[in-house]
């Protein structure tokens, strides 16, 4: 039995995921809402008591469609693109460090360089290049040309 | 045309050509050209991209730039199609069904001159309409009040809802998402907090710059490396480019009546919020092989398959800005985009902006006009460079872009915590992407939530106070009609046409 149920709503899940994550949101958004005033509460209740409604309308759409279509596993492609997803977001990640800690002009050429040197294998002279170039278009574009300061990272004031 | 329009018109024309303003309209042309060739991208990421390098320009800078990427963009993904059977993005997919079937005849310039030709002129009937109807709509500006602003506001989300996407109760979900959290923040009225979690990031509420970079740029790069395409088209060479520019550019005059039609199919779905530039394509393509006397050539390289859809998508340009500016209501992503930059520079839509802003709407059209001649123009001389961008391996272009969109979200208010939100959002917008919810009505609430909300509020204020009847006014008496056509003609027209097949079979 358990089983069973497991093997209808394996499938659901990956479709349902957003509209249940964003079911979630709108209802725990919903509940806050009361303990505002009545003055700040009646439009975002509005609003979210209709979000709420028309999700769980489509949570049951979906649920449905799911019963009706025959099961399947996950493809070996789709579980080849969920993991290109962790892996950019793991980039992503490093890219945001990178310039916390070391400000954006210098951490986007150092992130620049080691996605280059190492993500896409290019030649050590090659992803200094363009990494170096990706750096100085930033430093010309911001500092000199708009006269923007960029974001100096949380390293250097701490060094000086 | 009312002398204060002429004089506007005049007066922007005159700073558009002054240096170094010039400079701006040319370079946004060729960045929208760049970003449109190359994979992964398109004008709305580089829109969101530039907002936080443009957010301490003047308006007339910012103006012009944008006017450019609205224009700019939509030609040389015409041009990866017909040249590789490829679309650069959604839109020209129509363009392929005969531009491509052209290219294998050898006739690639005449198609890519007739593409350019019925582009350009096609984008300047555009305009021209959206000039003639600037004096009504500064008149209907003026006209509106709260209860119709309150109202347009909800029948433009309903209709994106609607028509956007492949479920009204997805798109209104996303819509509610999209109202409820630009909520987020302080309450206008009452300075209470809403939904901030106790984090002080969230005081302010969200800001729109991380999230369109996040929805519009970092989702599409997610979307490229989860892809593992290598390049766009993936052939080096250009082959069978024979054919004649110049006859090409003849036939858009030869087949007149149909390029009119087409442009103003264009134009009339540019203005309907929600219908994209793929709509207008198809529809005219569909209009061209329907009045055709001889349709037997469509799908195998008629040029009349090239010139109607050209002429359709950059028409539609012009329209797009009819209620963008007069209402406040994008018609798309791009115009979303382009309403959060003019929002950020203190420009509001509808009656501000054109009675006491005239001259940088004209300067927007301009740049709009500008923009598409120098693309057709420039794409004609520069097919083959430009065409070699969609080879750009994909794995030097992403940390370009990554970086770019991270450096914008936290150069805005120097705060990293923006970066953060922006990668949230991106991932968010790959998974509307990748689950078939429309990011467009979530992107556009966020734009449309202080209209929504002000509004709301002075309209029941007023009705309170007897100031107005909200029910005896007919501009929200027929909005009001409208938005109920729209929840529920969608479904009608599904069971109507299940009967139908029903009956048949």
């Amino acid at each position: 039995m358990t089983v069973g149920r497991k093997r209808r709503l394996a499938p659901v899940l990956p479709g349902s995921g957003l509209t249940l994550a964003f079911l979630a949101t709108a209802s725990l958004m919903l509940w806050v809402s009361f303990d505002l005033s009545r003055t700040s509460a009646w439009i975002p209740q509005l609003v979210l008591a209709f979000t709420v409604m028309l999700l769980l309308l489509q949570l049951s759409a979906e649920l449905l469609a799911a019963r009706a279509a025959p099961t399947g596993g996950e493809t070996p492609a789709a579980g080849g693109r969920g993991a290109r997803v962790v892996h950019a977001l793991a980039w992503i990640s490093l890219l945001m460090l990178a310039s916390w800690l070391l400000g954006t002009a210098l951490g986007s050429a150092l992130f620049c360089f080691a996605w280059l040197r190492w993500h896409a294998g290019d030649r050590w002279l090659v992803s200094l290049a363009i990494a170096g170039g990706l750096g100085l278009v930033l430093w010309l574009l911001f500092v000199v040309l708009f006269g923007v300061g960029l974001y100096a990272g949380v390293l250097w004031p701490l060094l000086r | 045309m009312d002398s204060m329009v002429l004089e506007a018109a005049l007066e922007s024309l005159a700073l558009v050509l002054s240096w170094p303003y010039i400079l701006y309209p040319l370079a946004g042309t060729l960045l929208a050209m760049v970003f449109s060739a190359t994979p992964g991208l398109n004008s709305s990421s580089l829109m969101a991209l530039a907002i936080p390098v443009t957010y301490a320009w003047d308006p007339l800078a910012v103006m012009l730039l944008f006017g450019a990427f609205v224009g700019g963009a939509t030609f040389m993904g015409s041009v990866t199609a017909i040249l590789f059977n490829i679309p650069g993005k959604a839109q020209n997919a129509v363009t392929l069904l005969d531009g491509y079937p052209m290219t294998e005849q050898g006739q690639a310039k005449t198609a890519i001159g007739c593409a350019a030709a019925s582009s350009a002129l096609g984008s300047t009937l555009g305009i021209f309409i959206l000039v003639a109807l600037i004096p009504l709509m500064r008149q209907a500006a003026i006209a509106l009040g709260p209860a119709e602003y309150l109202m347009l506001a909800i029948w433009g989300l309903t209709m994106l809802a609607a028509l956007v996407g492949n479920s009204v109760i997805k798109g209104l979900a996303a819509a509610g998402m999209g109202l409820a959290l630009a909520m987020v923040g302080y309450d206008p009225r009452t300075a209470e907090q809403r939904f901030t979690f106790g984090l002080e990031y969230l005081h302010d509420g969200l800001s729109l710059v991380p999230v369109f970079l996040g929805l519009f740029a970092l989702a599409e790069v997610i979307d490229l490396v989860a892809s593992g395409r290598e390049t766009l088209s993936g052939r080096l060479r250009v082959q069978h480019m024979g054919g004649s520019v110049t006859e090409g550019v003849r036939s858009v005059f030869r087949h007149f009546g149909l390029f009119l039609r087409s442009s103003v199919i264009g134009t009339v779905i540019g203005a309907i919020p929600g219908i994209g530039s793929a709509v207008a394509g198809f529809i005219a393509y569909g209009h061209a092989s329907q009045t055709a006397r001889d349709r037997s050539r469509f799908g195998h390289g008629d040029i009349r398959g090239v010139l109607a859809p050209e002429a359709a998508m950059d028409a539609k340009d012009g329209g797009a800005l009819i209620p963008t500016l007069a209402l406040g209501i994008p018609g798309g992503t791009g115009t979303a985009v382009l309403l959060g930059a003019l929002t950020l520079h203190g420009l509001t839509p509808g009656r501000e902006l054109l009675t006491e802003n005239l001259v940088l709407v004209f300067a927007l059209i301009w740049s709009l006009f500008l923009s598409n001649w120098i693309t057709s123009l420039l794409g004609l001389a520069l097919v083959n460079p430009m065409a070699r961008l969609s080879t750009i391996r994909t794995s030097r272009m992403v940390p370009i872009i990554l970086a770019m969109a991270v450096l914008g979200a936290v150069q805005y208010r120097g705060q990293i915590a923006d970066a953060a939100c922006a990668v949230f959002f991106g991932l968010l917008g790959y998974l509307m992407k990748r689950l078939d919810w429309s990011r467009i009505p979530l992107v556009i609430a966020l734009a449309l939530a202080p209209l929504f909300e002000t509004n709301l509020h002075l309209t029941l204020r007023l009705q309170e106070l007897g100031r107005i009847d909200f029910w005896s006014r007919p501009v929200v008496i027929g909005l009001l009609l409208l938005t109920i056509g729209n929840l529920f003609l969608p479904a009608l027209v599904g069971r109507l046409r299940s009967y139908r097949g029903g009956r048949r079979q």
